[in-house]
Parts: C-alpha cells; structure tokens; sequence
C-alpha cells in the first residue's frame, strides 16, 4: 500500500429522487499522494462536484471507503468532520464565496478564528497569506470593492491560510475572464510548486493540463487517467 | 380617485395573494388594536362618557370639611344646605340627598332594601321626569306628608310586573305605609353605584326637615348635596363663593370652629362630580391606556418589520413599476394602501377580541372601579377603533413604504433582485430594539404592581380571616328606640348564634376591619393639656365581649370587655400604647372620645391589643381603640361569627337566629371575611393582572420580533453559513455567531427599556406598596425574564442555522 496522502476505494453516490435513483459516482478509486497536482475533467453532470464535496468532506458516499492522510472519515460525524475540513483541507469555490459583510483580511482570517488561535497568531498568519496572493494592500477593503480576479486571490488566501494538507478548487476560473482565469492558474502552479497537494475540479481542458496528472469523468466513473506534460 | 381605486383594488389582490402573512399580520394587529379597544372601552365609560343627567358637566358636589381636624367630605346639615341653595349667586340649583336602607316588610321575607330620601327638586336639577304617575311636589316635603315613594323601572318590573295600576299602591317601608305615586323611566338610577355617597336607590321618599333641625344647625351631618352651576359659572368661581360662604357660617354661627373654639380649617369644597367618581381610577386607567398603546407600538413595529421583509421581496416588482414611470409618490401610496387595509382587517378582528374583552372586564363586578359595568362598544369605540385602526396603518406602512418607494432600478433590474452582499437591515434591527424596549418598560411596571401585590397579600392582616362570617344589620328606631333595646337584640342574637353547631365564638361591632371604613375623632387624655389646634386622634369602634377572640386579635395584657363593662371603659391597640404611652403602662390611664362630660364620662384602659392595618390591608397600622357596646347607641351593626368548618355554609342558620328574635329584621350582607378583604383588593388586582397581561402580550411580540429578524437573517445567511461551515465552523460556532446577533439586539433594547422604566417610574409610586420604584428585585426579575425569553426566540432558529447543509447552501444562490 503506497502513503497516499488521500485514497477513495470505490466510492459511489446514489441519490434518491422521486423513486428515482441517480448513481452520481460509480465505483471510484483514485489516490493522490503528498505534493501532487491533479485535475478532474468532465462534462457536466459527469459527477465532479460531488467527487470534490466528497474529498472536501461536505458530503458523504453512499458506498466505498475514503481515508485522508492514512485515517478513515466516512464514520466521522459532524464536528470531527467540521474540525477535518477546517484544518486540513482549503476550498476554493467557482464563486469565491466570500462573505459579502466581512472585510478581505476578516474573509481570510475566518477558518482561523474557528481553531481558537491567538490574535497575533492569526494576524501573522492572514498576512502572509494576502502577501501571498498579493492582495495585503487590499486588506482592509470588503469583497465588493473588488473585481472577479482579486476576489478569486482573496478565496485562494483563506483557503491556504490554515495551512492545508490538501486545496481543493472547484471551476476556480468557472466565473473569470481568461485574463483573470490565467493568473488565478498561475498562483495554483506557484502554490504547487511551493508544496502545496491540489486537486481541481475542472471542465476546461486548458486549465486541466496545468495539473501533473489528469482523471477524466465521465457518467460517474473514471474514464480516463494520466499524467500531463509540463 | 381611479387611480385611489386602482391602488385598493391591487392592495388587497396582494394581500389575498400572501395569505399567510396578511394573516399573521393582521392577528398581531388584531390583538394590539383589540386590547386598545377594550381598554378604550371602560376609559370611555369611567372617563369620558357623561353622566346620564342633563348638563352633566355642570353638576358638583358640595361637602363641608374640617381640615385641621383631619375631616373630610363632610356631608351638610339640614341649615347648610337650606343656605347653599338661598345664599349663593353659582348654582342654578342645589339639591340634597340621604342614602338609607329601608326595611321592606309585608314581603315573603323582610327585605334590606337601598332607598334614598330626596328634596323635591333633585329629579328636575337631574333633568329626569317619571315614566308614570306624578314626580314630588313641594307639598311632599311637608312634615307628616312625606310617606309618598317614587319607585325605580327595575323595582316596578319585579315587584308588580309592570302593573299599569301600580300608582296608589302601598309599601310598608320601615313599619310605615307609603303611597306609590310615580315610576322612573327605565335606565334611571340615582345614586349611582359609583357616587361618592349611597347605593343605587330602588324607590325614592322625599325629604322634610324640622324646623328644629333649621334652626338648631346642629348635626346629623346627612346630606349629601349637589348642584348645577350656573351656564358660564367656573368651578373656581363657584369655590370663591363658597369658601366666602364658609367664613361667614365662621363668624355668624358655633360649631364650625375646632374643640374650645379653635381653628378646625373649616371649609366648604366644590368638586365636579365626574370628576369625583373618575378621580381615583383616572391614573390607573391612563396607565392601562399607555400600556395598551405600548403594546400597539409594538405590533406595529412588528408588522412594519413583516412588510419590509415583504419588500425586499417586492424589490424587483417595484423597479419595474418605477421603471416603468410609477413615481415614489405612487409607490408609497400603494404600499400605504396595502398597510391601511391590513389595519383595517386587524381593526375588525380587535373589534371582535375586544367585545369578548368588555364582557370578561364587566363580569368581574369591581366594586372600587366606578362604571366599570357601562363599558361597551359604542358609537365613540367603534370610532376609536376605526381611527386607531388607519394611524395604525400609517404608522407601520410608513417605513417599509418609504424604504421600497425609492428603489435602485438599474442595480435590482441588473442582479435580479438578489443582491451580492446581505443588506445590513439597520431599519429592521432598529425596530426589533425598540420593540423590547418598549417591552421592558411593561414588564418593569407589571412587574412592580405584581410584586406589590404579592407583597400585600403577604401582609399580616393582625387578625384570623379564615373561617370568620359577619352579617350586616340595620335595626330601625321605630323597633328599637334605645340604645338598651339595641343591645338587647345583639346579646340575644351572638348568644343564639354562638350556640349553633360549628360556631366557635361571636361577637359583634359597628365597624367591620380591613374593609376601608373607620370612624376617626380626636380623644382626650386625662391629665395632659388638650392642644384643641391639633388633638390626638385615633379610630375607635364599638365592639361586644369576645370581639377580639372572635377575629383573632391577640389581647396583649389586660383584660377583654365583659357584660358587665358600662361606659367607663375602653381597649386600646399597640400602636395607640407606643404613641400616647411610650415607655409607660397604659393599663388604668384614662381617656375620652372627645371632650369628657357627664353624659361622655373618662373612660380607663383595661387593656391592650395587637395592632391590624387600619382601613385595608394597604394601609399602616395607626392608632385605634374600642369601646363597649355601652358607649353609644348602636343600630347599625355587624355580627361576627368564628366558625370551625366553612363559614358560608352557616348563612343560613345565622339568618334563621336573627329571625328566630325578629321576623321583621333583615340581613344587609353576609360575607366571609375572606372575599371582604379579597374584594377590597379588587382594583388593585384589576390593574395588576391587567397590565401583566399587556405586558405578557409586549414580551410576546417582541419575541415574535426578534425570532422574525432573526429568522429572516437566518435564511438571507444561509449561503454565508455554508460557507462558513464549509471551512470548519463547527455547530456551536454557528450557534454562537446567529445568538450573538440577536442578542446583542435584545441587550440594547433591554439598556434603553430599563433606563426609559427608571425615568417614568415616579408614574406608579403611587400604586406600589411595600417596595419602591427602582425596586432592584423586579428589575433583575425582568431581565432575567425577557433575556431568556428573547434568548428561546434568538436560539429557534439559530438551531435551524446549525442545521444548514453547508453543501445545499452553497449551490443556493
């Protein structure tokens, strides 16, 4: 067995509607090891979002066995969930997600503030992340303020803040012009190149071959899977 | 006025179309304007409503007071009133009166029956005429021709049936026949229950006065005398002329000065007679009136917050409407439109709650809330409640119909509706807050009026009110002419009726404790200088052997009254000891109640009492003393009977033993002295229950308030709770984040409630008993109360936030 830092064993997802049942995912086995880039293309409706809410531990499988980082979650109940996802996994949204009240360094801050960290923790922490992204001389502004790109950075920050063990981005460039969906790409493969594990959700294949390797779905099962040329 | 049309006919489609909150609405609506309605209803009849005489506003009673002798409302002498009428300029009229119980006999059963005796103008200053037969004639007033009566609507109806041929009959009226002569009209009643003299009277007799009494000037004080001033004639100026009048029966006549000629502060006072009945409740009322308009308010802030939740809602609609050319105007007349018929709905609704309010209010037959039974929904209700109704609509249509008047139609036309960031909804935060203020401001004042009620009915009565039955009696002189046959009667009946089985003691005394009746008169003490300027004065009753076992007042030291007591002696209570006496015995001292004489002899304590509240339970105890039956002549009485079991259930057995010695005797009133102390309560309770009833409602709303703001926020955040969720915020995370907003709402309006109570608080000093207007209890009470409340309200749906499913809430947008 490799140390696989993320290991589905065919997981499937079944959901029920009017008597009817809809197999989202079918018998998937996938492994995505420390350090890896890897991309999950498909059409619409191929299964992808769920494949990643399951990774990101906001949904469940009907069937299969999932571990992060060598342990078992599908048992976990909520909080310890909330806890996981809180701590070892960054999301990045297609809509960035951030909340439209808060300013750009308090939407970055937030995952912190639900681990009980220091103030001076925290602020060292959401600044090095802004630096990161370069958005720190926007801290102070609220998401409104700014245009689909630097929202896009700011989503980015948060979700490497916590020091992840895994970002998972969902269409990350889904609502960006192709300038802004080209920088947001370069500041995943800057990420990547520090350390970062990654895996995106993406439908455009352009962006796909920007990751190491490649899943293809299609009607909820891996149709094809291979490493990209860089 | 088509486009007015226009306006009504598309409000109420819309409030047909949103059925569910044109019905919560109007429910909250509906209870507000109901409560006020029915608190508009006994305003109006204690109030506002006139007298049902002629020129009511103008009719005052005229009393006679020694103010230095602490006496007041003092009735008139028969000289007096003959004065009143031919000495002053003020009055179109004067006319005097005597409330009495008469003895009606020749019945099944004798009766106790309230008459009153009238001069002969009295029905004409009144504006009232009789229904049939003749009124009373000058003749009438005649000594020896004055045993005619005037029988009232009701009286005739029982009595005879209504009988066509009823004028010229007879009734045997304390042993003498009187002559039907005439009815009054249906409806008719004086006194009426709420004057301050008399009880409404079933007949009518007139009045004579001797000659001797017009000459002598001298008491009994039994008139009760009123008049019509004059059209254009002030209260003021009638007061000028009758406090000249006083000085000049000062000066030409004796008696209106104190003991040995000193300045007793005599004076003649004019009261507007509305006035006098309202007087006492005026406050109390205005304060369930202001409560009720509180609770109004906070109805109205209630729905102004539904409407706006509405009109974010509308927004899209709006913008095309204005789009489309509509002005602000237009707008905010068709949401004006759409509140004002809510209101309307509302007002019917609260029309109905309040009729069943008026009847369960009446039911309860307050004797010391005066024309609490005439409360109904008249002309003037009705149009209260319509009034009410469209102020209300303004009121809470105003805002929402001002904010969605004026809509960003490029922004919402853009975006659809759906704004990016959640609107920071300070309009709607800032009503929640002053609906718990407002809250807060009810609960503290009902929260002080329940705990001086508590308090009160905690006090220690002095006396054993459980198993104790008395029986008001009314022996007449044409039976027992002497003190010694009245006594007789009394001896008899307490030695029969303590010999009942289930009687433990009886006694009896002309003055009933804690019922609000004393009888006050300076006293004289031997051997120390009387200061006639300022005597003592202390209450006194006459009272029977065994009066003080049978009430259970402990007899301190000394002895209790025996049958052989005459009239030289007397008890006194502790606080009259501790006063007069300090630090001395006072068993052997002698005393007189007023200036001592052969006839009004020294009379030695022999011995001493524990102290009772001396008028009710509110009041202090003060200085009382008791006399033996010996000291005066004592028709009016009451039988007091300590019973092992329950008291009522030997009414009848006592009625029996008074018959069983006279068959001609009635019994006034049999009441345990449980429900008499109970009833003396009564507006007290009234106004309690009633104001924690409104504030019970205020807390209500407010909760609806907040959980509707909170509510609201909850659903308008789903997708920021999601996402938050979604990067780790555990459940009570979100918990904590939904109870912080609400909460942090509810500390304000409690902050403004409580410092808003503390100011307004000097309202109801007067109303409190045993704590004071900041009492530190009911505050900390009524936080606790309205922050756990509010937190219920705040948790409900931040429960429903924890819930969220951080995967739905983010595909919700």
């Amino acid at each position: 067995m490799s140390d696989a830092l993320l290991r589905m064993e065919g997981v499937t997802k079944v959901f029920y509607t009017d008597e009817v049942e809809t197999h989202a995912l079918s018998g998937i086995h996938l492994e995505i090891n420390q350090g890896e880039y890897v991309s999950i293309a498909g059409p619409s409706g191929c299964g992808k979002s769920t494949l990643l809410s399951i990774l990101g531990l906001l949904d469940s499988p009907s069937d299969g066995a999932y571990a992060l980082n060598g342990k078992p979650v599908q048992g976990l109940n909520l909080a310890e969930r909330a806890r996981i996802r809180n701590r070892e996994i960054g999301f990045i949204f297609q809509s960035f997600n951030l909340i439209g009240d808060l300013t750009v360094y308090e939407n970055v801050e937030l995952p912190l503030t639900y681990r009980g960290m220091s103030s001076a923790e925290r602020k060292k922490r959401v600044n090095a992340a802004l630096e990161k992204v370069n958005m720190a001389h926007r801290a102070k502004h609220l998401p409104s303020q700014l245009s689909g790109g630097q929202q896009q950075r700011v989503a980015v920050a948060r979700a490497i803040v916590g020091e992840p063990l895994i970002l998972l981005a969902d269409e990350p460039t889904g609502n960006l012009d192709s300038t802004n969906g080209e920088a947001v790409m370069e500041l995943l493969r800057e990420l990547h190149r520090g350390g970062a594990t990654i895996c995106m959700v993406t439908h455009d294949h352009r962006f796909a071959k920007h990751a190491d390797r490649s899943i293809h779905l299609f009607d909820g099962r891996v149709v094809e899977e291979g490493q990209n040329e860089q | 006025m088509t486009q007015l049309w226009q306006d009504l006919r598309y409000s109420l489609r819309m409030l047909r179309a949103h059925r569910s909150l044109t019905l919560v609405a109007m429910l909250v609506l509906a209870l507000g304007i109901g409560a006020n309605t029915a608190i508009f209803s006994v305003v109006n009849a204690v109030l506002l409503r006139p007298l049902p005489y002629q020129n009511a506003d103008r009719l005052v009673t005229i009393w006679g007071s020694f103010l230095k002798l602490n006496i007041e409302r003092l009735p008139a002498k028969a000289a007096e009133y003959l004065d009143y009428r031919e000495q002053t300029q003020s009055f179109a009229q004067v006319a005097a009166s005597n409330s009495t119980n008469y003895t009606l006999t020749g019945t099944a059963q004798p009766e106790r029956l309230p008459g009153t005796r009238i001069t002969t103008n009295l029905f004409s200053l009144l504006g009232a005429q009789v229904a049939l037969g003749r009124g009373f004639t000058a003749e009438d007033a005649q000594v020896g021709h004055e045993n005619v009566v005037i029988v009232s609507h009701t009286f005739w109806q029982q009595r005879f049936g209504g009988a066509s041929d009823v004028v010229g009959k007879s009734l045997r009226l304390n042993d003498q026949n009187y002559t039907i002569i005439g009815i009054m009209p249906a409806g008719f009643q004086y006194p009426q229950s709420s004057f301050p003299f008399g009880e409404p009277a079933e007949f009518w007799t007139p009045l004579s006065f001797s000659t001797e009494q017009i000459a002598q000037r001298q008491p009994p004080y039994f008139l009760n005398v009123i008049g019509q001033l004059k059209p254009g004639v002030t209260l003021a100026q009638a007061r000028t002329e009758m406090r000249a009048l006083a000085q000049r029966f000062e000066a030409q006549h004796p008696g209106y000065r104190g003991p040995n000629n000193a300045d007793g502060g005599w004076r003649i006072t004019v009261n507007q007679l509305e006035e006098e009945i309202a007087g006492q409740s005026r406050v109390a009322l205005l304060l369930l009136w202001g409560a009720v308009a509180l609770v109004l308010l906070i109805a109205c802030a209630n729905v102004a917050n539904l409407l706006l939740v509405r009109a974010t809602t509308r927004k899209r609609e709006l913008a095309i409407r204005a789009a489309l050319g509509a002005s602000r105007f237009r707008l905010a007349r068709q949401l004006l439109c759409e509140s004002v018929l809510l209101a309307l709905g509302g007002g019917a609704i609260g029309l109905w709650l309040a009729w069943w309010g008026v009847e369960a209010l009446t039911a309860l037959k307050l004797e010391n809330l005066p024309r609490l039974d005439e409360s109904n929904l008249d002309w003037r209700v009705w149009g209260f409640t319509f009034l009410v109704s469209v102020l209300t609509g303004v009121l809470f249509g105003i805002l929402p119909a001002w904010q969605a008047s004026r809509p960003d139609v490029q922004q919402i036309l853009k975006d659809g509706g759906a704004g990016v960031t959640r609107n920071r909804h300070w309009l709607r935060n800032a009503l929640v807050v002053g609906e718990i203020a407002l809250a807060v401001v009810l609960l503290v004042g009902a929260g002080l009026l329940l705990n001086s009620l508590l308090r009160l009915q905690r006090v220690n009565p002095g006396l054993d009110i459980n198993h104790l039955l008395y029986a008001e009696l009314s022996l007449p002189s044409s039976r027992y002419p002497t003190a010694e046959n009245a006594r007789a009667f009394y001896d008899e009946l307490v030695s029969r009726v303590a010999a009942l089985p289930g009687v433990e003691q009886a006694s009896a005394a002309n003055r009933i404790p804690l019922t609000g009746v004393i009888t006050n008169d300076p006293f004289a003490i031997e051997g120390r200088q009387l200061d006639f300027s300022n005597p003592p004065n202390a209450s006194w009753r006459l009272v029977l052997p065994q009066y003080f076992h049978t009430v259970g007042i402990p007899l301190l030291s000394g002895r209790d009254f025996n049958a052989q007591d005459g009239n030289e002696v007397a008890i006194i209570n502790q606080t009259m000891a501790r006063k007069y006496w300090p630090g001395e015995d006072p068993l052997g001292k002698r005393l007189s109640l007023g200036v001592p004489s052969p006839t009004n002899p020294w009379k030695r304590i022999i011995g001493v009492v524990a102290d009772t509240p001396q008028r009710t339970l509110e009041s202090a105890p003060g200085a009382d003393w008791y006399l033996p039956f010996a000291a005066r002549a004592l028709r009016d009485g009451h039988l007091l009977v300590r019973t092992v079991g329950d008291p009522a259930a030997l009414a009848a057995a006592i009625r029996q033993q008074v018959w069983a010695i006279d068959k001609d005797q009635p019994v006034t009133k049999l009441v345990t002295m449980r429900e008499s102390v109970h009833r003396t309560l009564g507006a007290r309770r009234f106004n309690t229950w009633l104001l924690s009833g409104f504030a019970g409602l205020a807390l209500l709303l407010a909760a609806l308030g907040i959980y509707s703001v909170i509510s609201y926020s909850v659903t308008q955040r789903t997708r920021e709770l999601g996402i938050r969720m979604a990067l780790g915020a555990q459940m009570r995370d979100v918990l904590r984040l939904v109870l912080r907003q609400g909460m942090a709402l509810v500390v304000i309006g409690l902050v403004m409630g409580l410092a808003v109570s503390l100011a307004l608080s000097r309202v109801l000093h007067g109303m409190l008993f045993g704590i004071g207007a900041h009492d530190p209890l009911t505050i900390v009470g009524v936080t606790v109360l309205l922050v756990g409340v509010a937190w219920l309200a705040c948790y409900l749906p931040a429960r429903r936030a924890t819930r969220v499913d951080p995967l739905v809430a983010l595909r919700h947008e």
